[in-house]
């Protein structure tokens, strides 16, 4: 069956690779049955959370996927929001060696990145370094959006980071079990980007002041 | 699962795929062991044909039920005698290891990245909680630096094992990770504490504890409640090695002592080989490269009180190119522990890298067979190894160092007449410790056996006099002739032993 749909030069070479178990060609194959690629994946019903190394990405690196093809990247070390991208998901064919080799290598992001140049967590309060002592003590996983677990100067708090309405970026909702000391201030990106929260926030990037509140959201939208 | 020579992956990865596609894979994963010792039979599972079970790690809840985690980044469960698989969770970062808490509260992954902590919190079997509990080592994204264990001590501290990094720019594609190669060895160190084993306290705070591994393949306990790995061969490992972990011990391969104090900014390049030898400890056995294992896994303590035969105490471990399970039992001269190895069952339907005894003794073997390639073909697999309860297998039981040779004890009394220089064999060899991949057998020496060497002290036991005993030495002891009462051979006729000190 395989055989039948090739050239007749490239069947002979797939015949001969059979026979003698040398020099066999994946592109052959490819020719030969065109099928969707199972290592490429796509969120359908929910989002899809894929630890692995990514290309040009921080080694712990967490892709998370959503089925409105907007999708981001998280460093599994500070919990930094890295990146977003949007289109196809992703391609853990190169960290499961396609299913045959040894795999372990980065895998790829499948649409267009665009970085938000965000510091560790673009959330601090003042009179603290910024961010200087958040980390992430990892997620939890439902039907939704993953709660990122975080602590900054020991206090727990969540991120729960989505698709943005409205246009092509994310919102990030933060979530404080206790509220840290000092004035609240929000990170805008310089540059690119325009960020709005359900806190009143002046106009500007960089950071900017907000009323401290238990729970609030920041959106950033690709400009 | 380590490098191995790239004709042996090349030669292995065409046979399967040409096997594949014209549809002998069935055929060559079903034969039988060539090796089964009487008694013990060998349970294939069948895995639902949409799950990729690249197994890297398993373990039991308190109900018996199997979680199993693959390299695809997943966890299983399966109920045994059913054809129940459930996912537990998915998306994790290559996971080599598992462990239950023993009230099924919690289930501790090791992957790359971190130790990870996964709660089912509405009961429901899918982990709902993803909790980081230590991710202070060193990680880039180069493909070895595999991430072993967890095991845990009794205090409720945790145990891992961290490989290095494969460096040779001609092997790994790229300069970037060239960091830490000592005597233009392969593997070296492009993150922190690369060839290291750790401590994760109680508390979650990270412990580094001993150093010079190069790929850890496995960790587990052993008889008296010390802790051992498998160490796989290649530079500055001769052959594969099961190793006591102990703090402070210097393992062999020196690129982890970049992150030692003491250490820490010297040329280790200026160190001289002999140097390196007299600071290493040496391995308690060595595992005969090719003829008995390439790759090993995870050694497993046989805590099943006889369940699983006459090798209660002993350790039991698989090998991931070879597809074989191998036994070892120890004993310490001196103070330091050393002891066999042999062959156990060979081979599975592909290779083995983790083991767990269930609660009715019987051991399941997780399997894995991708981009390594091991016999028997499979990319990936379940099997579960029962002894009968009854019949005595005939095999070599231990063998233990005398002042003059060695006591070699059996598992049935011996037809006498099968003792003889004709039926019991000693050579012995040593290797080079050094950079280079691997080394040959050194010094290999046939010990000629006069008749009054083999003494039959009791109905199951023969003492080998030896009247030159050599350490730094693998002494092999072959029994190809002899026979027990019931004029049963010995199923496997080879045991190796391990000679690195003498009994005072």
């Amino acid at each position: 069956m395989i055989l039948k749909n090739l050239l007749p030069s490239k069947r002979k070479m797939a015949l001969t690779a059979l026979i003698v178990g040398i020099g066999w060609n994946p592109a052959l194959a490819q020719d030969a049955a065109p099928q969707p690629d199972p290592y490429k994946l796509q969120p359908t019903t929910k989002p899809l959370v894929i630890r692995s190394f990514i290309e040009d990405s921080p080694a712990r690196s967490i892709a998370v996927g959503f089925p409105q093809g907007v999708h981001y990247c998280l460093n599994g070390n500070s919990g930094k929001l890295e990146y977003v991208w949007i289109g196809g998901f992703l391609d853990v064919g190169p960290d499961r060696g396609r299913g045959r080799g040894r795999g372990g290598k980065p895998n790829k992001i499948l649409g267009q990145r665009k970085d938000l140049n965000l510091p560790a967590v673009p959330i601090r309060f003042t009179g603290k370094e910024k961010g200087a002592s958040a980390r992430f003590k990892g997620y939890r996983r439902g039907v939704g959006a993953p709660e990122v677990l975080m602590e900054w100067q020991g206090k727990s708090f969540k991120q729960i980071i989505r698709p943005a309405l409205g246009g092509i970026g994310v919102t990030v909702r933060y979530e404080f079990e206790e509220m840290p000391e000092g004035s609240l201030q929000i990170y805008a990106p310089v540059q690119g980007w325009k960020t709005t929260s359900t806190l009143k926030l002046p106009e500007g990037t960089g950071w900017l002041s907000a009323e401290k509140q238990m729970a609030f959201e920041v959106t950033y939208l690709d400009q | 699962m380590m490098n191995k020579m790239q004709f042996t992956k090349l030669f292995t990865g065409q046979l399967a795929l040409v096997a594949a596609l014209i549809g002998l894979g069935s055929a060559v994963s079903e034969a039988a062991p060539k090796k089964l010792p009487d008694g013990y039979t060998v349970e294939t599972i069948q895995i639902p044909e949409d799950i990729t079970l690249g197994v890297g790690g398993l373990t039991l809840d308190s109900k018996g039920r199997l979680f199993i985690c693959t390299r695809e980044g997943e966890v299983w469960i399966h109920v045994p005698g059913t054809d129940q698989w459930k996912l537990f969770a998915d998306g994790l970062h290559e996971p080599l290891g598992l462990w239950m808490e023993p009230d099924d509260s919690a289930l501790f992954v090791m992957q790359r990245p971190e130790l990870t902590r996964l709660v089912d919190e509405n009961n429901d079997d899918v982990a709902d909680l993803y909790e980081t509990v230590n991710n202070s080592w060193g990680l880039t994204d180069n493909y070895h630096e595999y991430a072993f264990g967890p095991v845990r001590g009794e205090n409720g501290e945790f145990y891992g094992a961290l490989n290095t990094s494969l460096s040779w720019p001609g092997w790994a594609g790229s300069d970037r990770w060239d960091i830490g190669r000592v005597h233009d060895s392969k593997m070296g160190r492009a993150a922190p504490f690369r060839g290291w084993s750790f401590q994760i306290t109680p508390d979650g705070e990270f412990v580094p504890w001993s150093f010079g591994m190069r790929s850890p393949a496995g960790l587990g306990w052993g008889p008296d409640g010390e802790l051992f790995y498998t160490d796989n061969q290649g530079d500055w490992n001769p052959s594969s090695t099961l190793q006591h972990v102990v703090k402070g011990r210097f393992h062999g391969h020196p690129s982890s002592l970049m992150d030692h104090p003491a250490f820490r900014g010297k040329d280790l390049n200026s160190i001289s080989v002999e140097d390196y030898t007299r600071f290493r400890t040496p391995p308690a056995v060595y595992f005969p490269h090719g003829e008995l294992a390439n790759s090993p896994g995870e050694p497993t303590l046989d805590s099943t009180e006889g369940k699983f035969g006459p090798f209660a105490g002993q350790i039991f471990v698989g090998d991931q190119s070879l597809s074989n399970l191998m036994r070892i039992d120890l004993e310490k001269v001196n103070g330091q522990y050393q002891g066999a190895i042999y062959n156990f069952i060979s081979p599975l339907q592909c290779g083995v890298i983790r083991n767990v005894f269930g609660p009715d003794g019987s051991l399941w073997v997780g399997q894995t067979g991708r981009g390594w390639g091991s016999l028997g073909g499979k990319l990936f697999g379940l099997e579960r190894v029962t002894w009968d309860g009854q019949t005595q297998p005939m095999e070599i039981q231990s063998i233990r160092l005398k002042k003059d040779g060695f006591r070699v004890q059996f598992t049935q009394a011996l037809k006498k007449d099968s003792i003889s220089p004709e039926t019991m064999k000693v050579q012995h060899w040593g290797y080079h410790y050094r950079p280079e991949y691997g080394s040959p057998k050194v010094d290999q020496t046939q010990v000629e056996l006069k008749p009054d060497a083999l003494e039959l002290v009791s109905e199951n036991t023969v003492d080998i006099h030896i009247p030159k005993l050599e350490t730094g030495k693998v002494y092999e002891i072959s029994v190809p002739g002899v026979v027990s009462q019931g004029g049963r051979s010995v199923t496997n006729v080879k045991g190796w032993y391990t000679l690195n000190y003498l009994i005072k």
